[in-house]
């Protein structure tokens, strides 16, 4: 078996000019490039050339039309690092239903967590069928109970079906293309509704004046497909370029962070992307190694993208400072910002230029929402990295609370539109209409202008990002509501920044208990409870029964306990 | 998974994935067979990887990520564990 190669001689190269996804992949069928899979010790065990891609998905919508599904269904489909998951997805672009990639499982003793978000999202797209590996099938019918789904099953299964003549129609461009479930909470998904325009708008702008593809590169990722990063950035849009991209997957990269660098270095790879923590991980690893003691050549690694969190400057330089006896040069750093509302990217640093620092005044930021520029770097100072300029065909501002426009240096809500922006949340009106108002999107970020370019500081929604992962308060409330002895609005999740500007989850639990230990007890039984379900490590911070502050509805105002517990309104109870 | 479905781990079992878990094992908790990794041991999802690695090096096999959703406890693991080396 042989890796697909990276240039792909006599087909000119067109970046994302296309009408819909189906038919960038006709184009790409025509050369030689393609998806290449690899184990967790960097040994090739799968190659998917963009036409055996186009090739295998023809042939799949056929017998997917077969099993029942009409154009317009929606189909789950487990997004393991897998052919067979590329084959089904493009299988239901080409006969108009719609993919719906859903999550793999992550971590020790999380079912009861995994089954709850399989079912939410099975219920907010409405599937009609699920294909995934046989080894998830049993916990997807778990989470599939009583939802009457036509059909679990693998690829594999469908084999047997004829393919069913007539079952290719042609996309219009402005039809549903998938839907994307990378926000939301778990208990309450929002799927992102994506169209063969947005998506394409994205990804040309992306292609082009983002990451600049260029003849000779080849990508190499970790992301899972059921990620926008790792769905749009790694799988769809380089197919729309003609592009190579090498596959590790998720969990081997956990398992493994080194294999990562090791393929890289072994296929030349010139543009990967990963959240801070993944060159974390890396670079952790490397420091228990003598310097220089590796085989590894990062010199062609071209753009060295992060993304999914807040960017942590000092991680980034700890990366560089490890991998530079290896060719890699921290110019490569290219910060970017985007989510699935907006397919993926809508705002882009330049490629080739490293990260742009910029170091403001805590003080300033916190009293008067200004991002006032300061020398000194102690703990008085926030670093943040420019996430760079708007990508072409957008617009984005930065508003105060009243709705007006901010300027230079001013810390408001970041709203955007363009083309690229999705046109709603599938089957939820209500989540659509408090998102999207006259085209534009409200991120729910917080940030600000720096000489033309954005800057994000943090989040005005309440959502958590941990390890890159998306949680929502709710989830973690919900969790602790549940536990004996508990009430719905007994607990507050809110993010705390730390003293290294970190953020550090936090659980308010309004505390019964007078007694010490049983306290500590309940306060650790919290965390770890929240840990098994949620997936997070918290702190458990006791506050006075009835502490907590309510809205007019009697709903838990979350940003209201933030603040007074930052102000030292609401204090904790003495340990 | 119950562990009474199957067979108990052997205590050779448990030795060699008490050592392996004292690598990451931060909090101090005492190891033993009813030991939970998140409750305990506080592990998170990148731990856990870190943790699977370094057990599929010593036994040298593989460990399919499906059977990680119903494993809790050490025991629950080391069940998990024989199961696999059986098998091979």
């Amino acid at each position: 078996m042989r890796p697909t190669p990276s240039d792909t001689p006599n087909l000119p190269r067109r970046s994302a000019d296309f009408d819909t996804l189906v038919e960038s992949l006709e184009y790409g069928a025509r050369g030689v490039a393609g998806f290449n899979f690899y184990n967790s010790r960097g040994v090739l065990t799968d190659v998917l050339s963009f036409r055996d891609l186009r090739d295998r998905a023809v042939a799949y919508a056929g017998r997917l039309a077969s099993a029942g599904v009409k154009p317009g269904d929606r189909v789950g489909l487990l997004a393991a690092t897998s052919p067979d998951f590329q084959v089904l997805f493009f299988a239901c672009l080409y006969a108009g239903f719609i993919p719906v990639p859903l999550p793999l499982p992550t971590a020790f003793g999380r079912r009861e967590g995994y089954v709850d978000q399989l079912r939410g999202q099975l219920q907010s797209s409405g599937a009609r069928m699920v294909f995934g590996p046989t080894d998830f099938l049993p916990i997807v019918g778990e989470a599939a109970a009583d939802l009457g789904l036509a059909r679990i099953g693998t690829r594999a299964d469908l084999d047997a079906l004829p393919e069913q003549p007539g079952a290719v129609v042609k996309a219009s461009p402005d039809a549903l293309c998938y839907i994307q479930y990378s926000s939301g909470s778990t208990r309450f998904p929002t799927g992102v509704c994506v169209t063969n325009a947005g998506f394409m708008a994205n990804s040309r702008a992306m292609c082009v004046s983002g990451v600049q593809l260029r003849t000779g590169d080849r990508a190499l990722s970790w992301l899972p497909f059921f990620h926008d990063m790792g769905l749009v950035g790694f799988m769809l849009s380089p197919l729309t370029s003609q592009i190579t991209v090498d596959y590790l997957a998720t969990e081997d990269f956990a398992r493994r962070p080194m294999t990562w660098l090791k393929l890289m270095s072994d296929n030349g790879g010139t543009v990967s992307y990963a959240p801070s923590f993944g060159y974390e991980l890396c670079a952790r690893r490397v420091s228990a190694t003598a310097e220089g003691s590796l085989q590894l050549d990062l010199s062609k690694w071209r753009v060295a993208g992060i993304g999914g969190e807040m960017i942590k400057p000092k991680v980034m330089h700890q990366f560089a400072e490890a991998f530079r006896p290896y060719g890699f040069s921290d110019k490569a750093f290219c910060a970017s910002y985007g989510m699935a509302e907006t397919v993926l990217a809508i705002s882009f640093a330049e490629a080739g230029t490293g990260m742009t620092i910029d170091k403001i005044d805590k003080a300033e930021l916190a009293a008067n929402h200004r991002a006032v520029p300061v020398d000194h770097d102690d703990d008085r100072t926030r670093v943040f990295v420019s996430c760079g300029k708007v990508i072409p065909g957008h617009v984005v501002e930065v508003r105060e609370v009243d709705g007006a426009v901010l300027g230079e240096r001013q810390v408001g809500r970041v709203f955007a539109k363009g083309p690229s922006i999705m046109q709603g949340y599938f089957n939820d009106p209500d989540a659509t209409e408090e998102s999207l108002s006259d085209g534009w999107l409200d991120t729910g970020d917080l940030g600000y202008w720096a000489s033309g370019e954005l800057v994000i500081v943090g989040r005005a929604k309440d959502m958590l990002i941990v390890n890159g992962r998306n949680i929502w308060p709710q989830d973690i409330e919900w969790t602790v509501e549940r536990m004996e002895g508990m009430r719905s609005g007994d607990s507050a999740a809110i993010v705390l920044t730390g003293p290294d500007g970190a953020d550090q989850p936090t659980i308010l639990l309004q505390c019964r208990p007078a007694a010490k230990e049983e306290r500590a007890t309940l306060l650790s039984a919290v965390r770890a409870r929240v840990i098994e379900a949620v997936g997070v490590a918290c702190d458990v911070v006791a506050v006075p029964p009835r502490s907590l502050p309510k809205t007019s509805s009697g709903k838990l105002a979350r940003n209201r306990a933030k603040t007074l517990f930052e102000r030292g309104e609401l204090t904790a109870l003495a340990d | 998974m119950a562990a009474g479905q199957h067979n108990e781990p052997s205590p050779e079992t448990f030795a060699a994935l008490y050592e392996l878990i004292g690598t990451f094992n931060k909090t101090g908790a005492a190891l033993a067979p009813e030991t939970r990794f998140a409750e305990d041991l506080n592990f998170d999802s990148l731990i856990v990887m870190e943790f699977v690695a370094s057990v599929e090096d010593k036994f040298d096999i593989s460990m399919p990520l499906n059977i990680l959703p119903d494993i809790l406890t050490i025991g629950d693991f080391g069940v998990a564990l024989e199961k696999l080396l059986s098998e091979r």
